[in-house]
């Protein structure tokens, strides 16, 4: 019901014989399968145009992290001495360790494709519950990381409060963690269920998603295990310090007061308890000082106390956290997505003429994953 | 033609040239307008004649012409170009003469800091004096350092074809030559009943040309209903080292009021305060009938006053930490100024009776409102101001309400 | 013979008894249709909304502007006014029109397709759509917004408007156009039937492949950028803040780079559209059509490199600016090619005035102007002075409204026939287009004097001097408000007084002109005839349907039928 077809026809017969089209097959089934849409041919142009979509998708992707790389670069360029200063805060370890678990979640997701090409439901399955696993380690040592940092204070611009006290028990852990812990027991809740009801596909389906999402915890577990930093070790001093000075009722300084004082990153190094409450004062006046205050306005001065060369990180950790934080939201629509394939394949709805969206999904993890290739090194590893 | 002329006193198209450079500015436009207009007339003149001519008549179908000519499009394809490079090396021919200040206008002595805030402006001279009018010698280059306080401003005066963006945390730069005077008494004119109107000439023109915020277009040369002109740019017949003694205001050798005078309009409060009566601007109207009359926040919070001290201290800290207390109805847009003691106390004196001085024999003011006190019927309140500082600070919350000594201390610090 | 006749007959000879319009009923059957045409209607009626409301805006701020003070808007009102009249007209109504509505029903259709290839995604997008606009309607709900349409940092960080709302209806509107022009793309390269090759492709189409290169290239950049600003408002972020350490210069480079390429996404579908009007109402092969395919990826591509001219003010080095202005002229030679290939179409042709014809020609009137106006804003030292006046509002208002605005009534003139099946009345649209010609430049040519004379814009207040010119531009935006309700009566006249279109009512020979009026479901009822989309001799006259059928002589076969090819997939 094609040109092709009357070019055929107009070539061999010379004949005029147009069609009308007969659209009575409408809603039945496209010859080629059961997922074929009706306005494609094949399923071969199916799959082409899904699979360029994604790519396009994917152009667009990298298109809306490339303003945040500027965003880097250029920060970067204007306040060097905040990047010198704040790598130290990020502990190599984890993100490599993160590096190698999404790596190998890569490998993973293509093993699941060509499973799902070659109808191997079993492998397929496992290799996309393998996935979901690293995905779900990925955050949980992300979350680890993140809490940490915040318990510092290490915040981003406006609300930076490194070296300050801490508010108490702010249980940041346990709300980071609590919708995984809600997805986990619920799934293996619904899991149990189906089994005793013998609904085995849905009993499948949520043990598989129990199963991934234990690997948050995993995640949590190994940054625990993974013993602190030389650098990291020395923040975490440094916090026992901040809460341990903290009670400071004496503040009253005007923001103006502190050029003259003397503190710094590197005094902390050094002796870092016997300093006075005035100098956590003088760290919180730099990021609330704003340029109406200074005669001569200049990025750079805004970030450096220049008596004490104590540097507010906050510019730093606001491009970290809206970098990463983004790359995570990412991860979890990728959770979604594998969740989405893993139902499918559960339902045996791939085959050898249909495996576009695992091969989509594919791709899409894969960019996730190289975009944290190019985070690792940008944050953790540039000194 | 009368659009564009090489006359100085400017054209149909263009203000007044005031710069060195703005005659190579308007002979470019008129260049650039030339061409365009040929190729204009050219293409609509085709068209036209097309249309008129090739208009269908009898039959649907046109006798047959050719669909494409390699040798013609690759003609108008190419040819444009031409006249387009010219076009683009004049400009930057013209645009770096513009950008690059001569040897002259290079040197910290001849080099004025330009200020811009929500809503006016603030040149600095590089004797140190301050205004809000910008105050120039007549063919003797200088060179601005622009900056903002809040958002982002645009330094234009249109008749030097002068624009250059303030943007808050850089510098940016831009020179001119003046080759025109505008001098104050050639703009207002005085006639023998004291009755203040404009002069034969207007005054230069300095605009924001970057949206601002709500008073974005008063941030322009304005004749105001006190007779004077609102940021105007003066240019004077005099070298510049005669032009910064004639700028300099000396606060010792003047009464209080005087001086609040003077920093009310060298510090560009006539942005968003009017006076008495006229029009009411971004800001509250200062009159004398609203000395310690209460104030009330948006949140309901209401300030008393028992005696002047009390409503002293409020206004300079109104003036000095604007943030602290916003008065119901107006933004919280002020920036917050240094002024020290004795300009605070010159800026108070000139809020309590702001239409006229009344000197007592000590210098202070007094108040001379009694037949005043009827004028406003509708409700006004002192002051608003700007943005972040005291979020956390409480301490500034307490200070207002203590007194005289601390908020002089605070103040002293940058001065 | 009489075998062509019968064929003819059963081919054209009889409208389907169903339609797109009419094949199912009920709201379900709009607002969960996967069908293109309906999703381009739907897009239809959503921009011609938001169009009449942000005209609304601009009619009365041009009579606040009658007088130099305050007339009934403050300082306030007036910045929330231009704010969105700016914001929805870009945003919510040029960006989609073309591409989302017109090019929704048509590029399927001309390109031989039963649909897009992504169905879903394109009512997604459309939902995007709606979702964007209700964040944007919030936001005049909620203090308004008063930052302009550009949300320049720090002002942008410092109002007390809702700049939150504004941006989240920024970042999915910016959504709904990646959604479509990633669907376009797709569509183009996989969807085309054997035969149709990219030279054989009309230029609208080409004009909509290159547009949605840039949707997806650009507008995510926006997307992150809305975000940041979203972020530094609510968290403190400090990227664009000067308070926080910030580079407010940065902001301004993220919105231009795509900003500056969205004036293309706005004009290269317009230029697409007059393309085909010009030719068909000419009953002319379009001159030179390889130079004009070119010029426009050519323009899409240079597009991605002059956005630094919107900041030849802002304190960037001289380097930088050189760079720039001279990649601005380079976009000024592919537009001017396309006009001259107009006006070489017209020479020898066989032109009448219908509708969408006189739109076209006052596109090239009004392009013409826009276009070399742009020239001493991309030449430096004039730039200077001219920046920020109301001579660069004039330009591009002479590009946006006198372009695509009115390329897009002319679109929507031209294939109103074939997406409602009915025809409107030739003299009231004639009508109507005058007027609007008139009234527009009334409106905005004295713009360009006050420009010129140092009017900066964005000015509630203005001096006094330039009032004459301010009461003839208000003067225009009426006349152009008359004229543009005239174009909207007379088309929604034609629904209930119209008399039936035939399939093909222009003589066009693209293929969206081979199926009837309005086109069935599956658009096609029959194969399609593959013909030169420019060849207005295929085309003849049957007085049975009242309109023009693809000649069908035995002889023109071969010609008219090519080889099949394998569907390429670059």
């Amino acid at each position: 019901m094609t040109t092709a077809d009357s070019v055929d026809e107009s070539n061999h017969g010379h004949q005029n014989e147009f069609h009308i089209h007969d659209h009575s097959h409408d809603h039945e089934e496209h010859p080629d399968g059961p997922f074929i849409a009706h306005h494609f041919e094949t399923a071969e142009q199916q799959f082409d145009s899904g699979k360029l979509g994604m790519w396009l998708f994917l152009v667009q992707e990298i298109l809306f992290f490339s303003g945040l790389f500027v965003a880097y670069i250029i920060y970067r360029n204007h306040n060097p001495e905040i990047f010198e200063a704040a790598h130290v805060h990020l502990d190599k370890w984890l993100g490599g360790l993160n590096t190698i678990i999404l790596l190998f979640s890569s490998l993973t997701m293509a093993w699941a494709v060509r499973c799902s090409q070659l109808e191997q439901y079993l492998g397929c399955i496992i290799n996309i519950v393998i996935t979901m696993v690293c995905a779900n380690i990925f955050l949980g040592v992300k979350a680890i990381e993140y809490t940490h940092k915040w318990e510092l204070g290490l915040f981003w611009a406006d609300a930076y409060t490194y070296g300050l006290p801490q508010p108490e028990n702010q249980n940041y852990l346990l709300w980071l963690s609590l919708p995984f812990i809600v997805i986990t027991l619920l799934s293996a809740g619904l899991a149990t269920f189906y089994r005793v009801t013998e609904n085995d596909f849905w009993a499948k389906f949520f043990l598989c998603i129990a199963i991934s999402f234990l690997g948050y915890f995993i995640g949590l577990g190994i940054a625990w295990a993974v013993p602190a930093q030389e650098h990291g070790g020395h923040s975490s001093d440094h916090a026992v310090h901040g809460s341990d000075h903290g009670h400071a009722d004496g503040e009253k300084h005007e923001a103006d007061d502190h050029s003259g004082d003397s503190s710094g990153e590197k005094s902390h190094e050094g002796e870092s308890h016997d300093k006075s409450d005035e100098n956590h004062s003088a760290k919180t006046a730099v990021p609330s000082e704003s340029v109406d205050t200074q005669a001569g306005p200049s990025v750079d001065e805004s970030t450096v106390d220049e008596a004490s060369g104590e540097v507010n990180m906050g510019g730093f950790f606001s491009i970290y956290y809206i970098m990463t934080g983004l790359h995570a939201i990412h991860i979890l629509a990728g959770i979604v997505a594998l969740t989405w394939l893993l139902y499918r394949t559960l339902d045996r709805q791939f085959r050898k003429n249909y495996f576009g969206p695992v091969e989509n999904v594919g791709l899409y993890w894969h960019l996730v994953d190289l975009i944290w290739i190019y985070l690792f090194p940008m944050m953790y590893l540039i000194h | 033609m009368f659009l564009f002329s090489q006359a100085r006193e400017g054209s149909f198209s263009f203000p007044t040239q005031g710069s060195s450079f703005a005659a190579e500015v308007d002979s470019m436009y008129a260049f650039i307008f030339w061409i365009s207009l040929f190729f204009f007339i050219v293409i609509n003149g085709l068209m036209v004649y097309f249309v008129i001519k090739y208009r269908r008549k009898d039959k649907r179908l046109p006798e047959k012409s050719p669909a494409h000519h390699t040798v013609l499009e690759l003609a108008w394809t190419i040819l444009p170009a031409f006249i387009l490079v010219i076009m683009f090396i004049r400009g930057a021919w013209g645009y770096l003469e513009m950008r690059n200040p001569p040897e002259a206008a290079n040197a910290v002595e001849r080099t004025i800091d330009v200020r811009a805030f929500k809503y006016g402006w603030q040149f600095t001279y590089p004797n140190g004096d301050i205004t809000s009018e910008l105050h120039l010698a007549k063919n003797v280059p200088v060179r601005f350092r622009i900056s903002s306080r809040d958002a982002l401003h645009s330094f234009f005066i249109r008749e030097f074809r002068l624009k250059m963006d303030c943007v808050p945390g850089r510098y940016t730069e831009a020179w001119v030559n003046p080759i025109e005077t505008r001098t104050p008494s050639e703009t207002i004119s005085v006639d023998e009943n004291g009755n203040v109107s404009k002069g034969e000439k207007e005054p230069f023109h300095l605009q924001c040309a970057e949206y601002c915020g709500e008073g974005h277009s008063q941030m322009r040369t304005e004749w105001k209903d006190d007779g004077t002109w609102a940021f105007p740019v003066y240019v004077h017949d005099c070298s510049f080292d005669e032009l910064t003694e004639f700028t300099t205001w000396d606060f010792d050798q003047n009464s209080n009021w005087k001086n609040g005078e003077f920093l009310f309009k060298a510090y560009g409060c006539v942005g968003c305060h009017a006076i008495e009566g006229a029009a009411q601007k971004v800001g509250p109207n200062f009159r004398a009938d609203q000395w310690r009359v209460d104030r009330r926040s948006a949140t309901g919070e209401v300030k008393t006053f028992a005696n002047d001290a009390e409503f002293e201290t409020y206004l300079s800290r109104s003036i000095n930490y604007s943030t602290e207390f916003i008065v119901n109805g107006y933004p919280n847009q002020m920036p917050k100024f240094e002024f020290s003691p004795k300009q605070l106390d010159g800026l108070i004196a000139f809020i309590r009776s702001p239409g006229q001085e009344t000197v007592d024999e000590t210098g202070e003011t007094t108040d001379p409102k009694a037949g005043e006190a009827g004028a406003g019927k509708e409700k006004q309140k002192i002051d608003a101001s700007k943005s972040d500082e005291s979020k956390s600070d409480n301490e500034d919350g307490d200070a207002a309400k203590v007194a005289e000594p601390k908020s002089s201390k605070n103040t002293e610090k940058k001065e | 013979m009489s075998t062509i006749a019968k064929q003819k007959e059963k081919l054209f000879g009889h409208a389907p008894e169903e339609n797109f319009l009419t094949e199912s009923k009920g709201w379900a059957s709009w607002l969960f249709t996967l069908d293109h045409k309906r999703i381009g209607i739907m897009y239809l009626i959503g921009v011609m909304s938001a169009f009449t409301l942000a005209g609304i805006l601009a009619l009365i701020l041009r009579m606040e502007l009658f007088i130099p003070g305050e007339m009934f808007l403050s300082n306030q009102n007036y910045n929330r006014m231009f704010t969105l009249h700016g914001a929805i007209m870009v945003f919510v109504f040029i960006i989609p029109s073309i591409p989302a509505a017109l090019g929704n029903f048509i590029l399927p259709i001309m390109l031989g397709a039963k649909d897009v290839a992504f169905p879903r995604l394109n009512l997604a997008s459309f939902y995007l759509w709606m979702g964007g606009t209700f964040f944007f309607i919030l936001s005049m709900l909620f203090n308004a917004l008063d930052t302009g349409w550009t949300f320049y940092t720090p002002y942008s960080i410092q109002t007390s408007s809702a700049v939150i709302a504004a941006t989240t209806g920024v970042f999915i509107l910016g959504f709904s156009s990646i959604f479509t022009g990633l669907n376009f793309i797709v569509t183009v390269n996989t969807m085309r039937p054997p035969g149709m090759t990219w030279f054989k492709m009309p230029l609208l189409l080409w004009a909509l492949y290159s547009t949605a290169i840039i949707q997806v290239l650009a507008t995510p950049v926006l997307a992150i950028t809305g975000l940041l600003l979203m972020a530094e408002r609510i968290l403190g972020l400090g990227i664009f803040d000067p308070a926080l350490g910030g580079d407010p210069v940065l902001f301004q480079h993220f919105f231009w780079f795509y900003s500056h390429p969205a004036v293309y996404i706005m004009i290269l579908p317009a230029m697409g559209v007059i393309s085909e009007l010009i030719s068909v109402h000419s009953q002319k092969k379009i001159f030179g059509y390889e130079f004009i395919a070119y010029s426009s990826i050519a323009i899409a591509l240079l597009g991605f490199l002059v956005w630094g001219h919107h900041m030849f003010t802002s304190g960037q080095s001289e380097m930088v600016i050189l760079i720039f202005s001279a990649l601005t002229f380079s976009v000024a030679i592919p537009s001017a090619v396309k006009v001259f290939n107009w006006v070489a179409t017209l020479y020898k042709g066989s032109i009448t005035l219908t509708t969408p014809m006189c739109y076209a020609l006052s596109f090239i009137f009004l392009f013409g102007i826009g276009g070399l106006t742009g020239l001493p804003l991309g030449t430096l030292s004039t730039d200077v002075h001219l920046h920020d006046t109301y001579f660069v509002v004039a330009h591009f208002h002479y590009v946006m409204v006198g372009g695509t605005l009115i390329a897009f009534l002319g679109g929507l003139f031209h294939w109103w026939p074939k997406m409602f099946g009915r025809m409107y009345n030739e003299k009231g649209g004639q009508l109507g287009a005058l007027i609007v010609f008139i009234g527009f430049n009334l409106t905005f040519f004295p713009q360009f004097i006050m420009g010129s004379r140092g009017m900066p814009r964005r000015y509630a207040k203005y001096d006094p001097e330039f009032q004459i010119f301010h009461q003839i531009s208000t003067i225009g935006a009426i006349t152009l408000g008359i004229g543009l309700a005239i174009a909207g009566y007379v088309l929604l006249m034609s629904l209930y007084r119209g008399k039936r279109a035939p399939g093909n009512p222009w003589a066009a020979s693209t293929l969206e002109f081979q199926c009837s009026s309005p086109p069935t479901f599956h658009n096609f009822e029959h194969d399609i005839i593959l013909n030169d989309p420019y060849d207005f001799e295929s085309i003849e006259y049957d007085e049975r349907v009242g309109g023009y059928v693809p000649v069908l002589e035995p002889a023109e076969e071969p010609k008219s039928v090519p080889q099949p090819e394998p569907v390429e997939t670059t």
